[in-house]
């Protein structure tokens, strides 16, 4: 045989090759099994996202404008404040990290309460 | 066209949670699901475990699905990952295959204009059945791909994440497997006739 002639039958072979039955159980197992499970929340933004994104805007574009307008002489003092807070921190470094890691788990706590209590997760429960 | 535009109605209801616009959607994709899972595995009862686990992430991931791709190319790409998972040298085997220039011949077709080579072909045909599924898995997945999903090289290349190249080597190197068998049982054939 050609080798030509030989791809061509391959060729043919494969453009042929059918197609197994499928197991008739196949759908109904599967709409069982989906119908039992909770379906995952497609991700979408919500009033309180828009919220609390607004108020965080807010709050830190307050924080600039106010320090940006903060007279010479307290600026002076602020950074004065400043740096005898940095100073307590290094003297203090184990002793501030456990504090800031507690706020921090705090706020983590927080969120995720609100989070997981957002109506749409209660309707999953 | 009709089909598409109902497949992508179905997808956006089955992403809003209706289970009978996924059942049918089921069904419309069921049998090729299973076969590449079959030819794959090449275990009847593993394939059908294997659809029927990806068919069940398919409704799990489908809120996540952005309509870009093909509902069916994504369903082949959940299915790829479980045979993956479920074989774990597939990956390696196909990354392996490199990305070499080889000579396409996929458009050959069997000398139809010859009436002795098409009834030879048919002759042919049911041996070279047995040989496809004796592929290495990593040959039998690119070829149901290919020849029973009918998906270009472009989209097995998404699918399984591989160069384009790695995929038209791992096609060309099936299909002179299967070409050397066929030419060693011709030599066998014409020694007993001699």
């Amino acid at each position: 045989m050609k080798e030509k002639f030989e791809r061509s039958i391959v060729e043919n072979a494969l453009r042929s090759y059918p197609l197994a039955e499928t197991p008739p159980d196949l759908p109904r197992l599967v709409l069982q099994r989906i119908q039992k499970m909770p379906r995952q929340a497609t991700f979408r933004l919500f009033w309180l996202d828009w919220a609390l994104g607004i108020f965080l805007a807010a709050v830190l574009s307050f924080g600039v404008l106010a320090l940006r307008h903060v007279p010479p002489v307290l600026q002076n003092q602020l950074y004065i404040h400043w740096l005898q807070f940095w100073q307590k921190i290094r003297l203090a470094r184990i002793n501030e990290s456990f504090v800031l890691a507690a706020f921090c788990g705090f706020l983590i706590v927080m969120v995720w309460l609100i989070w997981a209590n957002r109506p749409e997760q209660r309707k999953l429960r | 066209m009709h089909m598409e535009a109902n497949e992508k109605q179905l997808v956006k209801l089955a992403k809003a949670g209706d289970t009978k616009a996924f059942g049918s959607l089921v069904e419309l994709h069921q049998r090729y699901v299973y076969n590449l899972a079959l030819r794959v595995v090449a275990n009847p009862q593993e394939a059908e475990d294997l659809a029927q686990e990806a068919l069940v992430r398919a409704w799990i991931a489908l809120p996540n699905f952005r309509e870009q791709a093909q509902f069916r190319t994504w369903l082949y790409r959940i299915v790829a990952n479980l045979c993956f998972n479920r074989l774990p040298g597939l990956r390696r085997e196909l990354n392996d295959l490199g990305d070499e220039y080889l000579e396409d011949w996929s458009d050959l077709n069997a000398a139809q204009d010859d009436p002795a080579a098409i009834t030879e072909a048919n002759d042919l045909k049911d041996f070279l059945y047995y040989e496809i599924d004796k592929l290495p898995e990593q040959y039998r997945l690119l070829v149901s791909l290919r020849y029973q999903q009918e998906l270009s090289y472009d989209e097995i290349s998404s699918v399984l994440n591989l160069p384009l190249g790695t995929v038209k080597t791992g096609l060309f190197r099936a299909k002179e497997r299967l070409r050397s068998t066929l030419a060693a049982k011709a030599n066998v054939l014409e020694e007993i006739v001699v």
